[in-house]
């Protein structure tokens, strides 16, 4: 329209507002002077303005707040109080309802109050309960990245959900229209992808994740709300999915957001939150959603039938290929062609962060990325290794839950560098010794579970200062630890300080570059009390984390806080840092009672009843390990789903000794997450247990390359090879370890045993001085009392065998002592002494018992022909029905020993046909009981083929008294075929052995006698 | 808006500079309007949202508050010069414009992203009994088309309608007289309403 045709509608318009309304009609058509189209268009606006009314009378402002306030039904104001909680603010009001700040009075904790719409308080109690038992399931999860939910309370005709305040934006507001950062949308997906992966791996689905759900605090977290809110006003009362409850409610989550299935209002499954997230990262990268609608219905027709235009275009800017092609996948229509699992799409866009060309993650790496790709890491000294028993089942379980709560997420991110820092000795200036260790190894658990930082093992320090010619114990400077560093190739350095302030205390965090001296980053925090140390700690070590260059979205997958991954008592944490230490250089009698203090004062204390566990394993208490172990998986509660989903499939299985199953477990569980290093540690012990002892060597030396510093794995891979009869090799690994000043008393056990394979009197005698005094004599009386009765001094063996339960009563390892009387028992057996082996039997059950202690004790009835023998494993049986090795060695040698007892030999050896395949395991008896058999049945070439299966695998079980039965038996068996030769020597080889034996024993005047008459039979 | 959002972060320029910029613009500067226009904007951007988010049962919320708020905020209480406050009006007025049509943008936004089809049922029932609410989106379309043939008239209705001024304040602002302010109203009116009802 041109400016003079305007002027001339005004002035005509104008004109007909001066007239009263019956009077403008006529005026404009004398007006408009025959110009219809004039006079139609002012006519038009005349009407119009007549019709507008109210139009525009309340200004603009008036319009968007009648718009923002007109939704909630009812509201509270600051100060109202609800229930227990008292208003303090209004948060913003949603779809969902308004949401509070409010004061919990009876807990004097902050909370957020969700004031439910009529329609969703109204339902009734299954959908209440559903949807309670839902929200506290996710809350269960203690996940860093999901909002807890409290509560669900009603009061005064209203429904509240009660749950944790966070203060931050909505991803909502923080998208607003406009494409987020790749980065920081990549960190916020990764955070919720993650929390809904532990989620689904407890069977929860969300339903209803969209922008307005997710919360991000200043730093960065990502938090889920609304976890089983979707429930609540998804499900009618019959308990049935519906598709529209009421003209309010989208049950099937909100409709842009909600999966094509969820939308035809199928069940959905877990994949409808993968799809779900998909939108999610969908709008942060491009600012708009990919399905778009005016109403409801059009968006959930675009969800189901419209493909969404390419990111990149929606941005205006590139997107990596990788990032455009997992939200494609997210976002299909068909649940089966999406992620079948969130943790995948998690690590599939950490890749894609960590591939990002400017990202906080290559900067990290600049820092990182000089290092020397160590793969060092140092480990909770959980030894994961046992001494020969059974029992050291729970020490795997123990092991598992003190990995998860101690290194959880570690290994999650798929990130290959792994760089080690080293941690000086804290600066403490306050005179109080409690912060004294208790901050340095606090400071450690806190950083190692870093996907990007290893700590230089306490191990690994002493064995450099030793080599630096200083005390192994010496105090680390900066000064020293620079110089620690420089040998060692580390670049970076964090020292610590603590001072007191007042009443407060002042932590100071540096990382320093150990060549240059300068300093990296620093962190200062300060707790008000000494309570609030820990805490302090813990943040300060998120800067530190930061500093070095780590991501935050790293940070924020793996950063639980100290207080809450070991305990909030920092008393519980000294005793603990104390033992950890001690325990970590296997003086596992001192870090005992420290453990057990650190759970008296913290009876929550998770990690250190796991940590308890592992050390009861490694004194041979399989029982108290298990109660400890119990006690730590029900107080868990806070790994990721991936440890979950691995303490899941190990607990149950080892827990129930299906060590196969196990075994398989831990292969699949590889092939999801791989370069997890506890898999090797815990596929070693698996395999020693079973007597594969090939495979436990490959396993534990990959377990001690990663850990060297460990000293149960050291013994688990001597162990292997003393097994082996790899005994060089074996002595190597041993002496190695102590040279690293680790103290394992089974590490002298196994040198013992190598001397004795060796005749190396010199060597035994050394173990036996190494032990003198200390709290583990009991471990070489019990040697010295084995060996006396492999030499057949059975009286010896027995005042010596007195001597180890007496010493092990003493040190408090009772379970240690039953199985000494049980062990001595059964040899009382096989030497034909059934009366003692009775009486032994009887004080094992007197002083302890365990699984370990049952299965010699049924042995020896078998042997001696006792008819309860078969019942005395029945109630094991009953408890570890899967158990591997109860099921497939213990339960049918008791059978065979019986069967031959009763002259059954052909049966006997029958009962043993399943057996073989744990034979190595079998500590010789297999072979031996089916060797008696042969012999009875005279088939001499057969038994002399088990007795010399014994005879040239010593390292399996070097002091079994089977032993020298076996050269014995072997000469009777080639006796039987004739052989002459090999059964006069065998005869020497068994006469040699016992040459100081006892010479009232029955076995050795038997065979003194068929000696004679093989010689005289010349 | 995140470019705004951008200069919202930034510090605010202090009073004198506000004064300084007013006093180029109104003695013919227009330039100056590129760097005085998001100082306002954000200001009034950050008093509507204090306002807005509180909840408003009682309909008293007054856009002139706003403004004045902005104002002293931006100028100070010691430079409360008629004239000045004039000037100020007259770019607030623009400002105010904007951040109102952003905010209903991004309701608009938020509704086709599902999450507030609910509320706006609710509230569309509610207010459906009083008034019509009014597209703010299509009414800032048609009121940068008014702007094309009638620039006085948009000027009008972005002081009337965005600003909550009266008639007298809008005249006096523009300069013209109570009658003719009030005929540019209505006219504006009568035409917008045509636009919007097609």
């Amino acid at each position: 329209m041109d400016a003079d045709r305007w002027q001339e509608i005004k002035r005509v318009f104008e004109g007909a507002l001066d007239l009263a309304p019956g009077q403008r009609l006529d005026y404009v058509t004398e007006a408009c002077r025959g110009d219809d189209t004039l006079v139609q268009e002012v006519n038009s606006l005349l009407r119009s303005l007549d019709d507008a009314h109210s139009f525009m009378e309340q200004p603009a402002v008036g319009e968007v707040a009648d718009q923002i306030t007109a939704s909630p039904v009812r509201g509270y104001s600051k100060g109202q109080s609800v229930a227990q909680y008292r208003i303090i603010s209004e948060l913003g009001a949603g779809g969902q309802g308004t949401v509070y700040k409010a004061l919990d009075t009876k807990l004097g904790r902050t909370i957020a109050l969700k004031l439910l719409p009529p329609e969703m308080a109204s339902v009734d109690d299954t959908v209440r309960k559903r949807f309670r038992r839902e929200a506290q399931l996710a809350s269960s999860l203690d996940h860093p990245n999901i909002c807890t939910v409290h509560d669900l309370v009603e009061a005064d005709g209203a429904a509240f959900i009660v749950m944790q305040f966070v203060a931050g934006r909505t991803v909502r507001q923080l998208v607003g229209g406009h494409p987020l950062e790749i980065t920081s949308a990549l960190r916020i997906a990764i955070q919720v992808c993650d929390a809904l992966a532990a989620a689904h791996s407890k069977g929860i689905i969300h339903r209803d994740i969209k922008a307005q759900n997710i919360i991000v605090s200043e730093n960065g977290q990502a938090k889920i709300l609304d976890f089983g809110i979707a429930k609540l006003i998804g499900e009618g009362s019959d308990g049935k999915d519906q598709t529209e409850i009421t003209a309010l409610g989208s049950p099937y989550g909100t409709p842009t957001y909600a999966a094509p299935e969820q939308s035809r209002g199928e069940k959905a499954d877990h994949r409808a939150d993968i799809f779900s997230t998909g939108v999610l990262l969908y709008e942060m990268l491009s600012g708009t959603w990919p399905f778009q609608g005016r109403t409801a219905v059009e968006a959930r027709h675009a969800v189901l039938y419209d493909e969404p235009r390419p990111i990149s275009e929606m941005r205006g800017g590139p997107i990596p290929a990788k990032l455009e092609a997992i939200v494609s996948r997210a976002l299909s229509k068909e649940p089966a062609h999406r992620y079948q699992r969130m943790a995948d799409m998690r690590d599939a866009l950490i890749e894609v962060l960590r591939e990002l060309p400017e990202s906080k993650e290559n900067s990290a790496a600049g820092f990182l990325e000089g290092f020397r790709p160590a793969r060092l890491r140092h480990l909770p000294r959980l030894n994961r290794k046992l001494g020969l028993t059974a029992a050291a089942l729970f020490f795997v379980i123990a092991a598992v839950v003190a990995y998860s709560l101690y290194s959880r997420h570690h290994a999650s991110t798929p990130i290959a560098k792994k760089d080690t820092v080293l941690i000086t000795d804290f600066t403490n200036t306050t005179g109080d010794a409690v912060f004294d260790d208790t901050l340095k190894q606090g400071l450690a658990m806190q950083l190692q579970q870093s996907p990007f930082l290893n700590v230089f093992p306490g191990a690994r320090v002493r064995e450099t200062l030793r080599q630096m010619e200083r005390s192994p114990d010496e105090r680390v400077t900066v000064e020293t630890g620079r110089e620690i560093c420089q040998r060692n190739d580390l670049k970076a350095l964090i020292a610590g300080s603590i001072a007191a302030l007042g009443r407060h205390y002042v932590i100071t965090l540096e990382a320093i570059n150990a060549k240059s001296g300068e300093t990296i980053g620093r962190q200062q925090t300060e707790a008000e009390s000494k309570e609030e140390v820990l805490k302090s700690l813990s943040s300060a070590a998120s800067g530190i984390r930061e500093s070095l260059g780590e991501s935050l979205s790293s940070i924020h997958q793996s950063n639980i806080p100290l207080y809450q991954l070991t305990t909030p008592s920092l008393e519980a944490l000294n005793s603990f840092a104390l033992g950890f230490d001690l325990s970590n250089k296997g003086e596992y009698f001192q870090s005992i009672p420290l453990f057990r203090r650190a759970t008296e004062l913290d009876p929550n204390f998770a990690y250190g009843y796991s940590l308890l566990a592992g050390n009861y394993t490694i004194v041979n208490e399989p029982r108290r390990a298990a109660e400890n172990a119990a006690k730590a998986f029900a107080l868990k509660g806070q790994g990721s789903d991936r440890e979950r989903i691995y303490i899941t499939c190990i607990y149950d299985n080892y827990t129930l000794g299906d060590l196969d199953k196990a075994i398989e477990a831990l292969h699949v569980y590889d092939q999801s997450y791989p370069n997890d290093f506890r898999v090797s540690g815990n596929l070693s012990l698996a395999h020693l247990l079973l007597g594969q002892y090939e495979q436990a060597v490959r396993e534990a030396r990959e377990s001690v390359r990663l850990n060297p510093g460990i000293s149960a794995w050291q013994v688990t891979l001597g162990t292997a090879l003393l097994r082996l009869n790899r005994f060089r090799e074996a002595k190597e690994t041993f002496e190695h370890a102590l040279g690293m000043g680790l103290h394992d008393a089974r590490m002298h056990d196994a040198l013992y045993q190598l001397a004795f394979v060796e005749n190396d009197e010199k060597g035994m005698q050394q173990q036996l001085d190494w032990a003198r005094g200390r709290p583990e004599e009991y471990v070489t009386a019990g040697l010295q009392s084995a060996t006396a009765a492999y030499r057949g001094q059975w009286r010896d063996s027995q005042t010596l065998a007195r001597r180890a339960i007496d010493l092990a009563v003493r040190v408090d390892v009772k379970e240690v002592a039953a199985r000494y009387a049980a062990e001595e028992g059964l040899r009382a057996a096989v030497l034909g002494r059934c009366d003692q082996a009775k009486v032994y039997a009887e004080q094992s059950l007197a002083v302890d018992h365990n699984q370990v202690t049952q299965e010699r004790i049924a042995l020896s009835q078998a042997i001696c022909g006792d008819r309860r023998a078969q019942s005395s494993l029945q109630g094991d049986v009953q408890q570890r029905p899967s158990d591997t090795l109860l099921n497939g060695l213990w339960v049918p040698l008791v059978r065979a020993a019986s069967e031959l007892t009763d002259g059954k030999a052909e049966k006997a050896i029958a009962s043993l046909d399943t057996t073989r395949t744990y034979e190595p395991a079998a500590e010789f008896w297999t072979h031996y009981i089916r060797g008696q058999a042969d012999l009875k049945l005279n088939r001499g070439a057969d038994a002399a083929s088990e007795f010399r299966q014994i005879l040239s695998h010593a390292g399996e079980a070097p002091l079994s008294v089977l032993y020298p039965l076996a050269q014995l038996g072997l000469a009777r068996a080639t006796a039987q075929t004739g052989d002459r030769s090999s059964a006069l020597k065998a005869y020497q080889d068994f006469l040699n052995s016992w040459k100081d034996a006892d010479p009232d024993l029955p076995i050795l005047q038997s065979a003194r006698a068929e000696y004679a008459r093989l010689i005289g039979s010349h | 808006m995140e470019r705004d959002a951008r200069r919202e972060m930034t510090e605010p320029a202090g009073p004198t500079d506000i004064t300084e910029l007013l006093k180029e613009w109104s003695e013919g500067k227009d330039e100056v309007l590129d760097q005085l226009m998001p100082l306002v904007y954000a200001e009034l951007r950050r008093q509507a949202a204090r306002h807005l988010r509180r909840e408003r049962r009682d309909h008293t919320l007054q856009t002139t508050g706003l403004i004045h708020e902005a104002y002293l905020k931006l100028i100070g209480q010691k430079n409360v010069k008629w004239e000045s406050r004039t000037h100020f009006f007259a770019i607030a007025s623009q400002a105010m414009r904007r951040v109102l049509v952003d905010y209903a943008r991004a309701r608009h936004r938020a509704k086709r992203g599902g999450d507030d089809v609910r509320i706006s049922i609710t509230a569309a029932g509610e207010i459906a009994s009083e008034t019509r609410p009014v597209d703010l989106i299509a009414l800032d379309e048609a009121l940068t088309r008014l702007a094309a043939i009638d620039e006085q008239q948009s000027r009008v209705v972005e002081l009337r309608y965005f600003s909550g001024l009266s008639l007298e304040e809008t005249a006096a602002i523009l300069n013209i007289s109570r009658a003719t302010a009030a005929r540019e109203w209505s006219m504006a009116k009568a035409w917008l309403h045509r636009e919007l009802s097609r």
